[in-house]
């Protein structure tokens, strides 16, 4: 009776720290950002607001955007241990194996952009752009080049524009407008980065 | 134009204080293409200045006190922008 009820407390404490690990994992901070951006940038559209349009949204906005953070983490196993800021990230900590976590990237990203799919394929696209640049090419390429800053404020700056893209359903010049004004903050926060951190550029954007 | 790699130094300052100031016109943007009103274009000029008076005051002093204001900022910066487009959306 006892060692059962221990065991029931193991495993439920084990299940929470699973969660809070995967939810770590996507930062959470972030994807809800990337919500509000995505949504606000719906809204700014011309025509009327569908409400289940701005679930998928929401939903994709969030899916994609955590699947790339997860990914970026999985990739950033090791470097991220050596780090007093990254060093307590799930994937360092050990609190998920590496299949584990790249299982559950998969299965958000795809389901992400199903979501996104469903308003129309041009927003899912660019969904699929966001997170193949972020995972494929800024990932890699930040600790090789500032450069990087350039190719992350891609995936960065397209929250605002996938919601227009959503609602409209094509790319504008008012689309376009939204990416500019958030692609300018990619050199900004690199630079005020490499005045903050005394660290070697190249592994100080998270 | 790079992020330069010297860490802490002029460069990097004068980047940021050119990068600021390009907010205000690229702010106004939705205003120049008829999508929203005169009063975001004119929040997008006061916005701006509000973000270069730090960036220029980190140009001159290169205190990292100034670089963490302008990270703050720009969190606030955007979504403010867009609730200020969408409030004065035509």
């Amino acid at each position: 009776m006892y060692q059962e009820e221990v065991n029931i407390s193991v495993e439920r404490m084990s299940f929470s720290s699973k969660v809070s690990a995967y939810t770590a994992l996507m930062k959470l901070r972030l994807a809800w950002l990337v919500v509000f951006s995505a949504i606000l940038g719906y809204m700014l559209a011309p025509g009327e607001i569908v409400w289940m349009d701005l679930l998928f949204l929401g939903m994709g906005g969030f899916l994609v955007t955590g699947s790339s953070n997860s990914f970026n983490q999985i990739w950033e196993k090791d470097l991220d241990k050596k780090m007093e800021r990254t060093k307590n990230r799930p994937m360092p900590q050990g609190k998920l194996s590496i299949v584990e976590a790249l299982v559950f990237s998969s299965l958000i990203g795809i389901i992400g952009i199903l979501s996104l799919w469903q308003l129309n394929p041009l927003s899912a696209i660019l969904g699929m752009l966001a997170l193949a640049s972020y995972v494929l090419i800024y990932t890699p390429l930040k600790t090789i080049t500032p450069l990087s800053v350039f190719v992350g404020a891609f995936p960065g700056s397209v929250p605002p524009m996938l919601g227009y893209v959503a609602a409209s359903g094509g790319f504008g010049l008012e689309a376009g407008i939204l990416f500019l004004s958030f692609l300018i903050f990619g050199p900004l926060l690199g630079n005020y980065m490499m005045i903050i951190r005394k660290e070697a550029f190249g592994c100080s954007l998270p | 134009m790079l992020p330069s790699l010297g860490g802490r130094d002029k460069k990097s300052a004068y980047q940021i204080l050119l990068y600021t100031a390009a907010l205000i016109p690229v702010g106004m943007l939705p205003w120049v293409i008829d999508m929203t009103g005169i009063v975001s274009a004119i929040i997008a000029i006061v916005f701006g200045i509000l973000m270069c008076a730090p960036a220029f005051k980190l140009y001159k002093t290169l205190d990292t006190k100034f670089a963490k204001q302008l990270m703050f900022g720009s969190f606030l910066y955007l979504p403010l922008m867009l609730i200020v487009y969408l409030i004065d959306k035509i």
